[in-house]
């Protein structure tokens, strides 16, 4: 039963492409390359408590809203998340891609509706506690960071607008 | 004249098996203890990122390199496939990569094209991003190269593929007669395959898993779980015959006491 529940519960949610093309209505802005070095690289290294996986990164960004797919490892396993940030705040957040056996009940609404308007404070962090959810403490640590680091990425790219 | 041997009184006997096999499962129940509490505390101790490194304990797991299953020389540097993973040099750029077509110089990093998928790496050894389908790169990845003005282009199961200056977006290209493809030819050299085979091994067995095995006693084979099966056993003779033990001393104490008062 376990381990079927565990089979069911790995997969594809929603592809990257279509999460993107929702975000924006059905015509999603070409994406742009985000380098993730220096101060920013470092940053980020602090709120994942290790190196980022990766140097650079695809925004899709318009009207002060951007979308990203990231990717962050829960337990053994990368889990794929796109957030939508709105001016600053996290407008939605949704586990696309997840691989590990346990801890799938970070892509259910009543967890992810958390995130819903989340910004980050001083040193990076949201500015609301994140409710964990027993059995899956890695899932959620991974979607609280790549929301935390998809806030620093948005501060980023519309630093400049 | 035949001398009999005195008979051992039973709960004197009952003490001589419970030191005995106390004794036995000591050991046992050590292993069982102290690997408890280092499993109970994975986290903390980042059990299941440390990787075993003694040479005798990845003898024991039967863990031997894996040979370099494809190998590419790029801008001087050799871009190499073992294990299903992906190395610059010696050093791991990704856990997982598929079967190598191709690798290319790119704006002062590597582009190597590895199953479906292309991977950026920098010369430090580090991915700087990973491109799938998802990220434009065509379906049914088969090699890379460039056209004559030097653009990236990438061939799958429906021709090739030109990306725009920052590998971005795919289109169509025209005219493959004039696309130069590269390839992977030739062996690295002796001693980097060996530190990248080497470095392969080192990431192998995580301290987690060796502290699995020691307390399920499945480290020394089929008979390991056995053996700590029966310090279990032990363990709960000992849990029973120990107060058993104190009781009847008690008991007998108590009365030796009764006795010398009625004197």
């Amino acid at each position: 039963m376990l381990a079927v529940t565990a089979a069911l519960a790995r997969g594809v949610y929603q592809r990257p492409a279509d999460f993107v093309s929702e975000a924006f209505g059905g015509a999603p802005p070409p994406p742009k390359v985000v380098w993730v070095t220096g101060s920013l690289r470092e940053r980020i290294a602090r709120v994942l408590g290790h190196p980022p996986r990766f140097l650079r990164v695809r925004a899709w960004l318009r009207d002060g809203r951007s979308a990203w797919v990231l990717e962050e490892i829960g337990k053994e396993q990368p889990i794929t998340v796109g957030i939508v940030v709105d001016r600053g705040r996290i407008e939605r957040i949704r586990v696309l891609i997840f691989r590990e056996s346990r801890g799938w009940e970070v892509r259910e609404p009543f967890f992810t509706r958390q995130f819903e308007g989340a910004t980050l404070r001083a040193g990076d962090e949201l500015d609301r506690p994140i409710d964990g959810i027993s059995g899956a403490t890695l899932s959620v640590r991974a979607l609280t960071r790549l929301a935390r680091v998809a806030l620093l990425l948005h501060r980023k790219v519309t630093a400049g607008q | 004249m035949t001398r009999r041997k005195p008979r051992r009184p039973p709960l004197r006997s009952l003490y001589v098996w419970h030191r005995w096999l106390g004794l036995t499962a000591a050991a046992l129940t050590l292993m069982l203890a102290l690997t408890g509490i280092a499993l109970n505390h994975t986290e903390a101790l980042r059990l299941d990122e440390r990787y075993v490194r003694s040479a005798a304990v990845l003898a024991l797991y039967g863990i031997e390199p894996p040979p370099v299953e494809a190998a590419c020389r790029v801008d001087g540097r050799w871009v190499l496939r073992i294990g299903g993973r992906l190395y610059l040099g010696a050093t791991e750029v990704a856990r997982r990569a598929g079967p190598l077509h191709g690798a290319l110089e790119w704006n002062g990093l590597y582009l190597v094209a590895a199953g479906e998928e292309l991977l950026l790496v920098d010369p430090a050894g580090r991915l700087a991003e990973r491109m799938g389908g998802e990220a434009g790169v065509p379906a049914g990845l088969r090699r890379i190269g460039r056209t004559p003005d030097g653009r990236i282009v990438a061939e799958g199961s429906h021709g090739p593929y030109v990306a725009d200056a920052e590998l971005l977006t795919w289109r169509r290209a025209a005219g493959s007669g004039t696309l130069r493809w590269v390839r992977c030819e030739g062996s690295p050299p002796p001693a980097l395959a060996d530190a990248a085979r080497a470095g392969y091994v080192a990431t192998m067995l995580p301290w987690e898993r060796v502290l699995l095995d020691l307390h399920s006693g499945r480290i020394v084979g089929r008979l390991g779980p056995w053996a700590m099966d029966a310090a279990a056993v032990l363990l709960v003779f000992l849990s029973l015959s120990g107060p058993w033990l104190w009781w009847r001393q008690r008991r007998k104490r108590r009365a030796r006491r009764h006795t010398r008062a009625g004197v």
